[in-house]
């Protein structure tokens, strides 16, 4: 370095930019430091700012002046005092300012503002935006935009949590069964998919309720009235289809979709209407007219994996929606559904009754044939204004199930069939009104069910039982179930505070009837069995209830107690037998769950309740009813009365920086009722019921663990899951009573890692370990295992590649402890024509059968399934 | 399994708005209503998007954050429970837009400091950095913008070059985002790829005695790499975050889900490109 032209270069800087340098302080009133007050330097009555200073806290500031002039003016201000300005020197010095407060008023200024593109709680996604070549219908698109997700089975979630609506143009047409819209309507049809946020889908709670759910509403281009989706598909062996027309039309004031879909590829759609909003799905458990099969062929248990494996079906389901605008905000729908479905399973089963002292096998190879058939029917007024909501359902119900099957047991050959129609009529109304300040909900459900199913076996069973120990040719049961229910309740809501009450009151109506007999035949003579083979009950239940949900919500905390009474009334009688039982009650079921953040990463949550359970119809019979060949039950026992209670402790822990979430929660129930019931195992494996009227009591622990690690190096996540569970109950076999001790052990992982942009890799496993003790005895630990590897390819942006592979094990069964699958599927997509052509070749590896394991406290059951066979199926979608 | 995901969905939708309590950390004085104009994809001249934004200042310090923000956080702070007539306040929540700034930037608060606090998904952010942040470059440039006499300077922040505007005519050192330290306000800023802009619209003084306050939350503490780091593998791997939380979502295709993925990848371009 050159030190003497340093100094020159210095020297010739300090002549040119004489360097001053001004420091001071900036005081008011009694000498108080002034932070955050301008030093300015300009040129005299200049405007340009040439250096400046901003006081500190003590009121301090130092500045440096690059400038040749020889004097300039120093500026200090600080709003809402006068400014002050003073002529100086260019050169070193200190000064130091005294600032006094003025009145003057800072110069104001409003400029008219730019609009802003979003408004309210509307989202508006532009379809256009996001479709791209591939996309063929709605759901392709709504998965890709941000906020939503599209679930297997078709659920739509936003920000994480279940849509709450589905409508189109503003119309819910579907009642929650939106697969079919999603699944059909062409994206090219649709200009718009809006997001409603905060959406109260009742008017009439908009401005009162709050609401953090989120709706989803169609728009459609302005041409668009008829419109739909078409897929075909074909493939061996045997011969396959797949096939799906679904034509649409929209218009202002109506709306309708049809769809007409059959395949016997192992698509089960009756997944199209399947209910997916959860307000809908809710209403569904309401009606409390599920249907009921009092009678069954020996059905084979399916595998625990994707239907596409193994469901051998034949089905066509052809189902309309129609929506009618009768004047602003009343609306007419009517959606009708009918299926036709023909299901074949083949396979055996080998069962093992382990009672103290004996064990009872059978082995059974069943051939089974379901004919299911049901038409399902709905129409609903809907009033929705501001001032009230009115709704009301109509639904019927008609299923003609049959059944077929041949079993061979033991070598030798039984046939059973089954007719299990059911068909059932109900009828909803909710209405609310304003009233003063409060609202008033009632609501009213009425229910009418029957059923009268009928189950035929050759040869004879239940010979001792029946027939004083001598064969016969054939045997017939009878069953007629009706089921009468009406619910009723009158309810308000009212704020005080940080609590919310809903006081509610109401009652509840139900009457159930139950015919049957049991008809032998033997040389071509029919026998109806009489007294004990013959059921006229009667039960009737009713109930008187208030309940009082209280919610009280201070920071942290969030406190919720319910705390229903009921009356209840039970009356059984079956005047043929002369047998009767009454009881009366009042229960109180009290639940109370306290939530309370801890802090950033700590969350705990405490929940525990009481409540009642009392026997139902099925299990209250005086006379015999053959279920299924080999189960033939009475019930001459009291009204079954439980009383269980349960806490739940959890702890929730997440670390965002870290990427660790981590939860435990530990549940406790226990229960006593005041029977116990078991099964009588005989020789051949029938069954029959016994029972002990004793109180007796069983209790659970659970505790279940999940943790999740991202490792953003590797990108790759891996979850980890525990669930533990202790069961322990006194229970009946063969007229004695055993102390029964299961203990189960499930340890599930996943990793999941993308390698690069066009490859993925995902694995998971799944093992469950099961031991069963009597009181001295143990049992041998059955270990099931999955294993699941999937590989993803993109190796362009118009074709997809994927190889997934399965690996099942047990160690229970003495053969076939092992399954290996392999599939493969490969898209490739026409971008100018827009049709996806896909091929899928399953179970290349062609694995025959699958066996599952499974027992209960006192049976194994090993039984194996036939699969569908390995299959290639090529399919084309297009567009109307 | 699915109780466990319940529970967290049920815990997410009861954390939402209800109990908000406020620290005061200011007197209100003056209310600056800026509009910010941002190109959010780097690559998509066409994404572009603007919002409104505010910079309250106070005696000693000043908050700066979206309109949208502020309305949510003032109605929810002032909802009177014991009132059951609170429609209006309930109405008014409804018609707040969404924001895209959920940052909350406090200077001189605490001392000498910038606060920033964020919410990412459900968690509450905390990070600090010093307040003279800035070197800036006064230029002889004037002019006149807004009706206000503005003076240029320069700067270069975080990977972007920027052009500011202020005035001494506001003695306020103060400005949008984390800006500060100039002789005046700032009326106008933008960088010179036109990638972000704030503009003032709009100062009022404020003669009422309405406060600067900062929500009590609990903030984890972190500090801006490790803050940056953490949203930015959060947009880039939203999926594996969401399922690690307890939110499961399949997809009946994984092509689906790398369109969501190159979506959210799209929000790639953050005021801030280098973080120290």
């Amino acid at each position: 370095m050159n030190y003497s032209f340093f100094l020159v270069f210095l020297l010739f800087s300090s002549i040119c930019f004489s360097q001053a340098t001004i420091s001071g302080k900036i005081v008011r009133g009694e000498n108080t430091p002034l932070q955050g007050s301008s030093i300015t330097v300009t040129k005299i009555k200049g405007n340009i700012i040439l250096s400046y200073a901003i006081s500190d806290t003590n009121g301090v500031y130092s500045l440096n002046i690059d400038s040749q002039s020889d004097s300039l003016q120093i500026n200090v201000s600080y709003i809402g005092y006068t400014n002050q300005s003073k002529i100086i020197i260019n050169k070193n010095q200190e000064l130091n300012f005294k600032l006094l407060e003025s009145s003057e008023k800072l110069k104001e200024v409003i400029i008219k503002s730019a609009p802003i593109t979003k408004k309210g709680d509307t989202i508006n996604y532009t379809v256009s935006a996001f479709k791209d070549q591939k996309d063929r219908v709605m759901a392709d698109v709504l998965a890709k935009m941000p906020g939503i997700e599209v679930l297997i089975d078709g659920k739509i979630l936003y920000q994480g949590k279940p849509i709450q609506k589905y409508y189109i143009e503003g119309l819910d047409l579907l009642e929650g069964k939106y697969n079919l819209v999603n699944n059909n309507l062409p994206a090219s049809s649709v200009s718009k998919v809006q997001i409603l946020e905060n959406h109260q889908p009742i008017k009439l709670l908009d401005s009162l309720v709050f609401s953090d759910k989120a709706s989803l509403n169609i728009k459609l281009k302005k041409n668009i009235t008829i419109t739909g989706n078409s897929k075909l598909g074909a493939g061996f062996s045997p011969f396959l289809w797949n096939v799906n027309i679904t034509p649409m039309l929209f218009s202002k004031k109506q709306q309708m979709i049809t769809s007409y879909q059959t395949n016997n590829i192992g698509n089960d759609i009756s997944n199209e209407i399947k209910t997916l909003t959860i307000e809908d799905l809710l209403d569904q458990f309401e009606y409390n007219n599920e249907k009921q099969d009092w009678v069954t062929i020996q059905e084979l248990s399916s595998p625990q994996f994707s239907k596409k494996r193994w469901l051998d079906n034949n089905a066509h389901l052809f189902t309309t929606n129609y929506l009618a605008q009768l004047k602003k905000n009343l609306d007419l729908k009517v959606n009708v559904s009918y299926l036709n479905d023909f299901q074949l399973q083949n396979g055996n089963t080998q069962t093992s009754f382990i009672t103290p002292t004996d064990i009872i096998e059978i082995s059974e190879n069943t051939n089974n044939r379901l004919f299911l058939n049901s038409l399902k029917s709905k129409f609903i007024i809907t009033k929705n204004t501001n001032k009230t909501y009115f709704k009301n359902s109509f639904e019927t119900n008609n299923y003609w199930d049959s059944q077929r099957g041949s079993i061979i047991l033991n070598n030798k050959e039984i046939n059973q069939k089954t007719k299990i129609p059911f068909s059932s009529f109900s009828n909803k109304l909710k209405l609310i009104k304003p009233f003063g300040k409060k609202l008033i909900t009632i609501k009213s459900i009425l229910t009418y069910s029957k059923s009268p199913q009928n189950l035929n076996v050759t040869p004879s069973q239940f010979e001792e039982l029946l027939n004083n120990g001598n064969p016969f040719d054939a045997l017939n049961q009878k069953v007629e179930h009706s089921n009468f229910y009406t619910n009723n309740s009158f309810s308000f809501i009212k704020s005080f505070k940080n609590f919310t009450f809903v006081p509610k009151i109401g009652f509840t109506v139900q009457n159930q009837k139950l015919n049957s007999d049991i008809t032998i035949f033997e040389n071509n003579i029919e026998n109806i069995l009489s007294d004990e083979f013959q059921n006229n009950l009667t039960y009737n239940k009713s109930s008187f209830y208030s309940n009082l949900n209280t919610q009280y919500r201070h920071g942290k905390w969030k406190l919720e107690l319910e705390t229903p009474l009921k009356i209840q009334a039970f009356k059984r009688t079956d005047n043929d037998l002369n047998k009767n039982q009454n009881l009366n009650n009042l229960v109180f079921e009290p639940r109370l769950t306290i939530k309370n953040d801890l802090n950033a990463f700590w969350k705990a949550t405490f929940s525990a309740r009481i409540n009642n359970s009392f026997g139902d119809v099925n299990q209250l019979y005086y006379s015999y009813i053959i279920n299924n060949y080999r189960n033939i039950q009475k019930y001459e026992i009291p009204i079954l009365e439980s009383l269980r209670g349960s806490v739940t402790l959890g702890i929730l822990y997440r670390n965002p920086i870290k990427s660790l979430f981590i939860n435990g929660f530990y549940s406790y129930s226990n229960s006593t009722q005041n029977l116990l019931l078991g099964n009588n195992i005989n020789n051949d494996g029938t069954s029959s019921l016994g029972f002990f009227e004793q109180d007796n009591n069983s209790n659970t622990h659970t505790i279940n663990m999940r943790g999740s690690k991202y490792y953003t190096q590797l990108k790759t996540t891996l979850t980890l899951t525990t669930n533990v569970s202790l069961d322990n109950k006194e229970q009946l076999l063969n007229n004695s009573l055993t102390d029964i001790t299961t203990k189960s052990i499930q340890l599930k992982g996943k990793l999941d890692t993308e390698i690069t942009d066009w490859m993925s890799l995902e694995y998971k496993n799944n093992v469950l370990i099961t031991n069963t003790q009597f009181k001295n005895q143990s049992f041998n630990t059955i270990v099931n295992q999955e294993h699941l590897l999937n590989f993803n390819f993109y190796p362009t942006s118009n074709q997809y590649l994927g190889f997934n592979a399965e690996y099942y094990k047990n160690n229970f069964s003495s053969e076939n402890q092992e399954n290996y699958f392999l599939n493969l599927k490969y898209r490739y997509t026409f971008k100018e024509s827009k049709i996806d052509l896909e091929l899928n070749w399953n179970n290349i590896l062609n694995e025959k059968e699958f066996t599952t394991v499974f027992n209960t406290t006192f049976s194994y059951t090993q039984s194996t399934y036939v699969l569908r066979q390995r299959q290639l199926l090529m399919s084309m979608k297009f567009n109307f | 399994m699915k109780k466990i995901i319940y529970t967290l969905i049920f815990l997410i939708s009861i954390l939402k708005v209800y109990s908000q309590n406020t620290t005061d950390i200011d007197n209100l004085k003056y209310k600056c209503k800026y509009i910010i104009t941002y190109q959010a994809d780097s690559t998509n001249i066409n994404s572009i998007e603007s919002e409104e934004m505010l910079l309250l200042i106070g005696e000693r310090s000043s908050k700066f954050l979206s309109l949208s923000s502020f309305l949510r956080d003032s109605i929810s702070n002032n909802i009177d429970r014991e009132n059951t007539n609170s429609i209006n306040l309930m109405t008014l929540f409804q018609s707040v837009p969404k924001t895209k700034f959920k940052d909350k930037i406090f200077k001189n608060y605490p001392k000498d400091k910038i606060t920033i606090t964020e919410q990412v998904l459900k968690d509450y952010f905390i990070y600090e950095e010093p307040l003279n942040l800035f070197k800036w470059n006064i230029k002889n440039d004037s002019k006149i913008i807004s009706g206000y006499n503005c003076q240029k300077a320069t700067i270069n922040y975080a990977g972007r070059d920027y052009i500011a505007w202020f005035t001494n005519e506001i003695p306020l050192s103060d400005g949008p985002y984390k800006f500060n330290g100039l002789p005046g306000l700032i009326i106008k800023i933008n960088d010179t790829n036109n990638h972000y802009e704030y503009k003032l619209v709009s100062l009022k003084e404020q003669k009422t005695n309405n406060k600067i306050a900062i929500n009590k939350k609990d903030y984890i503490k972190t500090t801006k790499k490790e803050f940056y780091i953490l949203k930015k593998e959060f947009y880039k791997n939203i999926f594996k975050k969401l399922e690690q939380s307890g939110i499961s979502i399949n997809f009946e295709n994984s092509s689906q889900k790398n369109d969501v993925l190159n979506k959210y990848r799209k929000r790639n371009n953050p005021i801030e490109l280098e973080n120290k």
